[in-house]
């Protein structure tokens, strides 16, 4: 199979990169810039850390992850020219303390099973059945549709929307909060 | 949530996983996701994010028992219910799902100074040793205990409905009634060492069945696989001496000895002369006994004890010197 990640690359991002998109998201949420949207930098983000020739390097991923997210930001600032420059930089000392992991988070990234037991038990009936077979009984695909008696295409329907549905729900933004509570400076700038 | 171009891309994202994941692709389709990935930077995110979704689950396996053969349905079902309680206690009180009825509150047992000792309420009983820490979860079809660090013994009572599993990071160990320990280091590494019955070891799609007298290890988070070994009966009693409040010794350096008792008492053992140090010790003792194991030692090194502010001193007798 031609492979699009590098090895294990997949592994590495479900255990140090997806437990913190929530926080992630909740927390580019919190700095709502015009023209700049969450869900295309989360995207980006994830691009730039699957083409990272080599993670072995990075000792804080979460770090690492906001660091990637907010210089995507800047970018689109920069080319959206929303702001001028000058603005940017101050944007840019604005920084939330993202070096310092909090304990919690330091004990263990990952997500738990029970989480992700929950996560499973919401997915829509059908779905949830052939999610299970395929990934907490191990059954491929094929042996999924044997079993239950459903073609090829429509397991493989489920499993992606499966995926898709799982997605959401373990990354969801955990708070919201306004806009203007940490960047002052910017609406103000923006309407200027 | 949108419903914009990024919504789309997860969408499709998400749809190009569960195809690899069904076959390898063929020459045409191999062209369209190529087609795909170049279309949009953002796209190879989405798949990567999808990706790191679906391999997320590859843990899930760990909701099985360790005798289940491929699916039997009645297995699906505990799962089931395990998940549902399990879902039951993420949600707090803030939501109600309507088939659920009890919930998993999470007990967290640390051991900081000393060997401890946990009665479950399920009849298992749990030792930590010093420094070990570890958050169990009861629910009505699984016995949950995540190792958060350091080792752990324990001794499971048997319930074939309600296997006890315990995960050390991404490595998870599943039994219904044995006793075994479970380890890990601060560096990623860790074992788990079988006394009596048998313990299904899982990281990710690596599964092994370990059984009394096996360990089985890793390193770096698992990621270079799982290694079984034997062990004969009198290795495992000596591992496990620490749960009973012994330390156990056949050939350690003294130095290394003393080392393990620091480890269980703030009674200081120092060992004078380096090369005392380097002679070899054998034994069980009691860790709360120190000042006993440091006469014991001095009667069979020809050694002497001072005492000290805080505990003893070791030095080698010689000589004239030389007492009782």
């Amino acid at each position: 199979m031609n492979e699009r990640l590098p090895a294990g690359r997949s592994q590495w991002l479900a255990a140090h990169i997806l437990p913190h998109e929530a926080q992630l998201r909740g927390w580019l949420g919190r700095r709502a810039v015009a023209g700049v949207d969450t869900d295309d930098i989360v995207q980006e983000s994830y691009a730039v850390l699957a083409t990272l020739a080599d993670v072995t390097h990075v000792e804080n991923p979460r770090a690492y992850l906001f660091r990637t997210a907010w210089s995507l930001v800047m970018k689109q600032l920069r080319r959206a020219q929303v702001i001028p420059i000058q603005s940017v930089a101050d944007i840019a000392e604005l920084q939330v303390p993202w070096d310092g992991p909090d304990p919690e988070q330091q004990i263990s990234a990952r997500i738990e099973l029970g989480r992700l037991a929950r996560a499973l038990d919401d997915l829509p009936f059908k779905c949830r059945e052939v999610f299970r077979l395929r990934k907490v009984d191990g059954l491929s695909q094929r042996e999924v549709a044997q079993r239950l008696g459903l073609s090829e295409s429509t397991v493989e329907k489920h499993v992606a929307r499966a995926v898709r549905l799982l997605a959401d729900e373990l990354t969801r933004a955990g708070e919201t909060g306004s806009a203007t509570t940490l960047l002052p400076g910017l609406k103000a700038r923006r309407l200027q | 949530m949108t419903t914009s171009k990024a919504s789309l891309a997860d969408a499709e994202g998400a749809a190009w996983v569960a195809r690899r994941d069904r076959a390898d692709l063929g020459p045409d389709e191999e062209r369209a996701f190529e087609q795909w990935l170049g279309a949009d930077p953002c796209h190879l995110g989405a798949y990567a994010r999808a990706e790191a979704v679906f391999v997320t689950f590859d843990r899930a396996r760990a909701l099985r028992s360790p005798h289940a053969s491929p699916a039997p349905v009645y297995r699906r079902r505990a799962v089931l219910g395990w998940a549902a309680t399990a879902a039951a206690a993420a949600l707090g009180g803030v939501a109600i799902v309507p088939r659920l009825h009890d919930t998993v509150p999470a007990s967290p047992f640390a051991a900081t100074d000393r060997v401890a000792h946990v009665a479950l309420p399920d009849g298992s009983k749990l030792v930590l040793d010093v420094g070990a820490a570890v958050i169990t979860r009861f629910a009505r079809h699984v016995r949950s205990v995540e190792l958060v660090r350091g080792s752990a013994f324990f001794e499971v009572a048997h319930d074939a409905s309600r296997p006890f599993v315990v995960s050390a990071a991404d490595v998870v160990a599943t039994a219904i009634g044995t006793s075994f320990r479970v380890s890990r280091d601060d560096r990623g590494g860790g074992s788990v060492m079988v006394r009596m019955g048998i313990v299904a070891v899982q990281d990710g799609a690596a599964r092994l069945l370990a059984r009394a007298q096996d360990l089985v290890s890793w390193t770096d988070g698992g990621r270079n696989g799982l290694r079984r070994s034997r062990m004969d009966e009198r290795d495992v009693a000596r591992q496990l001496a620490w749960t009973q409040g012994m330390l156990a010794f056949e050939g350690e350096t003294l130095a290394e000895a003393v080392a393990r008792f620091a480890r269980y008492s703030s009674f200081t053992i120092r060992v004078a002369d380096p090369a005392l140090g380097q002679r070899r010790v054998a034994g069980w003792f009691s860790a709360d006994k120190p000042r006993s194991f440091a006469h014991a030692v001095a009667a069979s090194l020809d050694a002497r004890v001072e005492d000290s502010e805080n505990g003893v001193i070791l030095r080698a007798a010689s000589g004239k010197d030389r007492r009782r």
